[in-house]
């Protein structure tokens, strides 16, 4: 009895991790997709999460979601794919112009410049967020209404569900796109050689740019799949969860697509586990000893490869 | 290339270089150069390392700008479109290196060489590039990475031949390979040629770039300092002592 109910136990922290995981999978392409393009980390990401939690949010209470509440009927699910599609649409654009206006300018300069402008650009939203949404925490609100399954005493809501569907479909999505679409080739030609990749025809300003609004459209449906998840947003929630999905990206390998999915999962299962088993104090904790630990013993990531300058 | 611009500059030159000078952080490495290359030609531009022959090529399609001179492309300011749009006018280099994408297979590498030739004509060209160098149809399926170093110079040249160029710059296809295989590059380059496509070859092995070429600029420290046909040249004695390694005494 006792080893069914651990294990009963072992699997749901399992289930909730990857399902957290799978958030910082969503966010983590988009810092692994910018590094791969421009060898920048963009900390303004974090940012952009955010944003498009609190588009989802507005869009939410533009379609009248308190009514719907009040009423107690359900939120339509088409409303609910909208307000998705809204918030990535938002956040593409907000991440074409941070690289249009923010990065560009500085994209020959030195390695230290695009990285203090890439702080800049997270402070300066995140002050701005503090302003246009106001600094305190906001209820989420129940886009989709939660409904509880149980199987052998394992939990499973139609949320955490939601957030492997919509997870997985995007990543399928973009691997897809990326390997099969000219987009996506052009990526991976700017990414292995900028001048090279100019040499075929691209134009690499907008392959760029490119890049920039499909990593910030996943982070926010990462921002999203967050709200409905942990039930409050704040103008800062960008910056934890965007540390450890960029951990996740380093972990995995940074530049390498599978590679941040797969590190966003470990990271995922990493901080439920030790909530659950050791102490939910060192939650937050275990993504930089995993930090340190991979930085030590393999800088380059689980699935990166060793960069060897070819003459 | 529109059949409108190609109507107005038909006599006009594939290529026109006039007084081009690039720097490099004040410090000169192309200074006043000029040269032309005429529609159907094999130009070769020769010199020692550090000459300015890579510069040369590099400011012509726009990857380094220029400081002064002028640059025209069948007729047309080569500076009115950026890179990659000029590859769409119909020029196409092949850099110093090669610069294969290593991590993406041959098929893939032949595929991005088409980026702004989607058409119909995109399967022909395949085809024939494949019948140019066929050991590249072996290996479709293999990592560009992976390939030896004349199958990637190939590779290098198929992809460029993939946009469907009028204007051909190749910068040093002969670079680290067997003589063996140079030969074999060398006489592609003649087919290519033979074709009506025109080149501009930057050699530093001056003998068979004197043999392959119509005409030839000999490069010394950023200028022109002898230019003539190319038979010409491979006879001359300053040629001869300076880079065909004969021992003739000016
Ligand atoms: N990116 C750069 N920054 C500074 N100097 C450069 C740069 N590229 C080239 N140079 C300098 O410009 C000069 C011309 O170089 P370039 O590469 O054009 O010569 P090259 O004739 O192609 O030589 P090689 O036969 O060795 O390829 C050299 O003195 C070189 O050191
Ligand atoms: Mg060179």
């Amino acid at each position: 009895m006792k080893v069914g109910a651990s294990v009963t136990e072992l699997v749901q922290q399992l289930l909730n991790g990857l399902s957290l995981g799978s958030i910082y999978a969503l966010i983590a392409l988009g810092y692994t997709m910018v590094y791969g393009i421009l060898r920048l980390i963009n900390f303004a990401h974090g940012e952009v999460f955010m944003v498009g939690a609190y588009v989802g949010l507005y869009v939410a209470q533009w379609f009248g979601i308190g009514g719907y509440e009040a009423r107690g009927e359900s939120f339509p699910l088409v409303y609910a794919v909208l307000i998705l599609c809204a918030a990535m649409a938002a956040a593409a654009l907000l991440g074409a112009a941070i690289e249009l206006f923010a990065y560009r300018p500085v994209r020959s300069a030195q390695r230290l410049t695009p990285l203090i402008t890439a702080i800049g650009v997270s402070l300066f939203l995140q002050n701005l967020a503090m302003l246009v949404f106001g600094p305190n925490p906001r209820a989420y609100p129940p886009i989709v209404r939660e409904l509880r399954y149980e199987f052998g005493g394992i939990i499973l809501t139609n949320i955490k569900l939601a957030i492997f569907g919509v997870a997985l479909a995007l990543t399928l999505g973009l691997h897809l796109m990326v390997q099969k679409t000219w987009t996506g080739r052009a990526m991976r030609a700017v990414s292995i050689n900028l001048d090279a990749a100019k040499l075929m025809g691209i134009d690499t300003n907008r392959t760029i740019r490119q890049t920039f609004a499909i990593g910030s459209a996943l982070a926010a449906a990462g921002g999203i799949l967050f709200g409905l998840d942990q039930i409050t947003i704040t103008p800062q929630m960008g910056v934890l969860t965007g540390l450890k999905a960029f951990v996740a990206a380093v972990l995995g390998g940074i530049g390498n697509i599978p590679g941040a999915v797969l590190g966003g999962l470990l990271i995922g299962l990493a901080e439920q586990l030790t909530a659950g088993y050791l102490s939910p104090d060192y939650r937050d904790a275990i993504t930089f000893v995993i930090l340190i630990g991979i930085l030590l013993l393999k800088p380059e990531g689980l699935l990166g490869v060793v960069k060897q300058e070819k003459v | 290339m529109s059949s409108a611009v190609a109507a107005a500059s038909s006599t006009a030159p594939a290529l026109e270089v006039r007084d081009l000078e690039v720097t490099y952080g004040g410090i000169r490495a192309v200074k006043g150069l000029s040269l032309e290359v005429g529609r159907g030609e094999i130009v070769t531009l020769i010199g020692a390392n550090g000459a300015g022959k890579t510069t040369t090529l590099k400011s012509i399609v726009g990857l380094v700008p220029q400081r002064k001179g002028t640059i025209r492309i069948f007729g047309k300011d080569a500076r009115a479109d950026p890179t990659h749009d000029l590859v769409a006018r119909g020029v196409a280099l092949v850099p110093e290196g090669r610069a294969i994408f290593g991590a993406m297979t041959v098929r893939e590498n032949l595929e991005l060489g088409s980026f702004r030739r989607r058409d119909e004509g995109r399967e022909a060209r395949f085809a024939r590039v494949i019948e140019l160098f066929p050991r590249l149809g072996e290996r479709l399926a293999q990592d560009g990475g992976t390939l030896s170093g004349g199958e990637q110079q190939m590779l290098a040249i198929a992809r460029a031949l993939m946009s469907g160029p009028e204007l051909l710059l190749l910068d040093e296809p002969s670079l680290g390979l067997a003589p063996k295989l140079v030969r074999q590059i060398f006489d592609s380059i003649i087919e290519i040629a033979a074709t009506g496509i025109t080149i501009l070859l930057v050699e530093q092995n001056t003998r068979l770039a004197l043999e392959t070429a119509n005409r030839a600029y000999v490069l010394v420290t950023g200028e022109v300092v002898l230019s003539g046909l190319a038979s010409e040249l491979r006879d001359d004695p300053r040629i001869r002592a300076a880079y065909l390694g004969d021992d003739v005494r000016v």
